[in-house]
């Protein structure tokens, strides 16, 4: 499996204060991660750093080997963002959220969105507004739309932190087998160890380094 | 296109952001109001302005040709003074150019030419500068313009108005008045634009003349030229009251004899008449009430506001009429002593020469035509004169002096008002009478009329009143070219001395206004930039997802722009429908506030018997040109803000 994405001696600075320091990762293709750490440690700002969001202090990203040019190509196409509090558009429809990513890039996406929500029993609330569905189906179809422009790494910012034991558990079994049947690469920000072991290899981020962790 | 897509998502109100909605809201009612207030004043002023240009070009010509000192101190000019040909008299520019030769000065016959006499000036070939008949030969090639000469003299205008008080006593006063006399342009395309239609007081006024001068082919020309609809009181003849009708009447009584009975419409309530019927029966003619049955011998019969339905001239200077009066035609001849007109229709336009001439000014195919009177010349007066009490009919003369071989002799041309013209602005129009071009000759050709007051050359009016600089450039270069320019001053209306304030004032107005529109359009569109300040912040994560998603900062810019410019269409939509209503309904919003003032809310004289409510086309492409502008302006300063959100610090 090829490296599609290596941060190499990544550091971060705010304010004097190291976040980062010294960071390097790899992610292969069709294969998961997870970066598990208190909060605080810095784990939301290496996964915006790995996305392109943000700016390291110091070292670079390569995707696919190359350093990164257009960032905007990049999120639209390459990365697919699922965050903690879903981030949808309230003035938008379930359906017109998921398009969203591929209005961006100008294509129409409607079939493949529909097919998405259908994935997600979703499809009977496409014309719905987002705001009557619950916090399980909101992440839902915040899944729905960071796949549909078929990215190749879907980066999760604490996808069930906002969600019951419950939930959380059937997002996170959705996630992972979205990912796996889609053929997709995970980076997985979270502070729950147990979900992090369905992951293919896990780290910890823990004062601004990042440790590997065998799995057990 | 997501970014337009997103700024309607953006726009419906919401009651989750209650206060962008509000100032969205509040954005749009400002904009709507200041386009509002844009278009309307701009439309009222741009009609006030080109009524006021109208009226004064329609009197004064787009252009003017005018004689320059070099023109009346040349040979040509000077040598009729000294001709037998030319009756040894300087002749006005219209005489110039009937004249049969362009140099009348035969030394045959003529004394010999003074040293001091300019030399004449001619071409190559030998023949004369004839600058009239080489200016009118320019002028007739020209197929964008109407032209003519003119005359302007003054004199001393006096009008006898002669008017019938109750119990038929005629009173007798006078206006006077120093006034400039203009030869009557009917060449002028747009002069029945400015010919005020007679009115019933004028009919009347002319009526009677006409009783006391008891002409019959005055009284033809009078009656065949209107349709009477409605008369006051008159009397009617009893011999040709129908036979066995009845009708409802009112008799005044004195010594218990009636001694005149009404018959009208409606009933009369006064308690010093008595109401019963009357009739005409085997030659009698009787009226009957309650208590007595009286045979009428020395009673007039009257009726009251009869409707006509028909008048014959057949019997003049009685009138024979069909009236319907209580649902009854009643037919009868009618004297004219005590004949009012209420209400009548009066002919003012015709396609050809009418076969009865109208006693008024009228026109034939927009050409105005003065009518002819044996003693009188016609005379048109402005309008203020009417206020003054002045009506058609009214008798007056023009004096002047001239000199005789051993004094000073007084003469007097005498005239009639056979119209009134409107001629807008006051400064300028209100002493100028029209008169026909026999009384500006006669007066021009008298010794003590001042060169400075009297003057003489050719009036032009464009088909399109735009072109006049263009006009005026040709016609310099073709002067030029025949070598004539020197004898000629070509002026526009905008340089016209009684008019150069006034149209520059009309232009700085217009700048001042339209300065002070952009102020307050930029004023108004503050509103939109807090709105749309507002609603960045209201969208940050949003903006920050969209990041996340890949929109660049072009396309999050082109959202609020976006915004400022739908925001804006709507208001400029709503401002311009609002304008076009209010124009459409200005007459009554105008009484409105006018009742609401206890007093008229414009002045007459300045703005007219109506505000112009004519939509300026002007006035819809400034809207439509500044508001775009300014709407993308404003929303410069929110589309930056949204760019410069920083996606992975909202995020977090």
């Amino acid at each position: 499996m090829s490296i599609i994405l290596e941060a190499k001696n990544i550091y971060k600075t705010f304010d004097e204060t190291e976040i980062l320091s010294n960071i390097n990762l790899s992610i292969k293709e069709n294969s998961s991660i997870a970066i598990i750490g208190a909060s605080g440690e810095g784990k939301t700002t290496l996964l915006h750093i790995l996305g392109t969001l943000e700016r390291p202090t110091k070292g670079n990203i390569y995707i696919c080997n190359k350093p990164i040019k257009d960032v905007n190509i990049l999120r639209n196409t390459f990365f697919g963002f699922i965050f903690q509090s879903y981030n949808l558009f309230e003035d938008l429809t379930i359906l017109e959220n998921v398009i969203l990513p591929a209005k961006i890039a100008r294509k129409n996406y409607i079939k493949k969105a529909i097919s998405l929500l259908k994935e997600l029993n979703l499809e009977n609330k496409k014309d719905y507004p987002t705001k009557i569905l619950s916090g399980g189906e909101k992440q839902r179809v915040a899944i729905a739309r960071a796949f549909c422009l078929d990215p190749k790494i879907i980066l999760a910012d604490e996808p069930t932190g906002n969600l019951d034991s419950k939930n959380s558990e059937k997002i996170h079994h959705l996630l992972l087998n979205f990912v796996n049947k889609k053929n997709k690469s995970l980076i997985l920000v979270t502070h729950d160890e147990e979900l992090a072991s369905f992951c293919d290899e896990k780290f910890i981020l823990k004062r601004g380094k990042l440790i590997k962790k065998e799995q057990s | 296109m997501y970014e337009f897509f997103v700024a309607l998502k953006y726009l419906i109100p919401k009651k989750k952001s209650l206060n962008a909605t509000i100032i969205s809201l509040i954005s749009i009612f400002v904009i709507t109001l200041v386009i509002w207030l844009i278009l309307v004043f701009l439309s009222v002023t741009r009609g006030i302005e080109k009524n006021w240009l109208n009226k004064l070009t329609t009197l004064n010509a787009h252009l003017r040709i005018i004689p320059t000192k070099k023109y009346y101190n040349s040979y040509y000019y000077q040598i009729d003074k000294i001709s037998k040909n030319s009756n040894f008299t300087l002749k006005t520019i219209r005489e110039k150019y009937r004249s049969a030769t362009s140099d009348p000065y035969n030394n045959k016959i003529d004394r010999e030419i003074p040293q001091i006499l300019p030399k004449k000036e001619s071409y190559e070939d030998g023949s004369i500068i004839d600058p009239v008949k080489k200016s009118y030969e320019i002028l007739k090639s020209k197929k964008d313009i109407y032209f003519q000469d003119y005359e302007i003299s003054a004199a001393p205008l006096k009008i006898s108005l002669l008017r019938q008080f109750k119990n038929f006593v005629d009173k007798e006063s006078f206006i006077s008045q120093m006034s400039y006399i203009l030869s009557l342009p009917e060449n002028n395309p747009y002069l029945s634009s400015i010919i005020l239609k007679p009115k019933i007081d004028d009919l009347n006024n002319l009526l009677f003349y006409l009783k006391k001068e008891e002409s019959s082919q005055d009284f033809f020309r009078f009656f065949k030229n209107i349709k009477i609809k409605k008369i006051n009181i008159c009397s009617i003849d009893k011999k040709t009251f129908p036979e066995n009708s009845y009708f409802t009447a009112f008799a005044k009584f004195k010594k218990n004899k009636p001694i005149k009975i009404f018959i009208e419409n409606s009933s009369l309530k006064t308690s010093k008449l008595i109401k019963g019927i009357i009739f005409f029966k085997n030659g009698n003619f009787i009226f009957k009430n309650e208590k007595n049955k009286y045979f009428l011998e020395n009673c007039k019969v009257y009726i009251k506001n009869p409707y006509i339905l028909n008048i014959s001239e057949k019997f003049l200077p009685k009138l024979l009429i069909t009236t319907k009066i209580q649902n009854k035609e009643l037919k009868g001849k009618v004297d004219l002593t005590d004949l009012k007109i209420l209400e009548a229709n009066i002919k003012f336009s015709f396609d050809k020469p009418p076969k009865y001439e109208p006693l008024w000014i009228y026109k034939i195919n927009n050409k105005i035509i003065m009518p002819k009177n044996i003693f009188y010349y016609p005379i048109i007066l402005p309008k203020m004169f009417k206020k003054n009490g002045v009506l058609l009919g009214d008798k007056g003369c023009f004096s002047y002096t001239e000199r005789a071989p051993f004094s000073i002799k007084e003469n007097k041309i005498k005239v009639f008002v056979s119209g009134f013209y409107d001629p807008g602005v006051l400064p300028i129009g209100n002493r100028s009478v029209i008169a026909s071009k026999n009384i500006t000759s006669t007066l021009l050709s008298s010794s003590f009329i001042p060169e400075d007051i009297s003057s003489n050359g050719i009036f032009i009016w464009a088909k399109n009143i735009t072109s006049v600089d263009q006009i005026k450039k040709d016609l310099e270069k073709h002067f030029k070219k025949e070598k004539i320019d020197k004898f000629w001053r070509i002026e526009t209306y905008n340089e016209y001395p009684f008019s150069k304030d006034l149209m520059q004032q009309f232009q700085s107005d217009r700048l001042l206004f339209t300065l002070i529109a952009i102020i307050i359009l930029i004023v108004a569109f503050c509103n939109i930039i807090s709105f749309l300040i507002i609603l960045v912040n209201d969208k940050k994560k949003e903006i920050a997802t969209l990041q996340a998603m890949g929109a660049t900062k072009k396309s999050i810019a082109l959202i609020f722009g976006f915004c400022g410019i739908v925001v804006s269409s709507i208001s400029s939509v709503f401002g311009i429908l609002t304008a076009l209503f209010t124009l459409r309904h200005l007459d009554s919003l105008i009484k409105f506030l006018s009742f609401l003032q206890g007093h008229s809310m414009f002045n007459k004289a300045f703005f007219g018997e109506k505000l112009p409510n004519t939509f300026s086309i002007e006035a819809l492409f400034f809207i439509l040109i500044s508001i775009p502008i300014i709407s993308i302006i404003s929303a410069i300063v929110p589309a930056i803000k949204a760019c410069k959100i920083n996606p992975s610090k909202i995020l977090r």
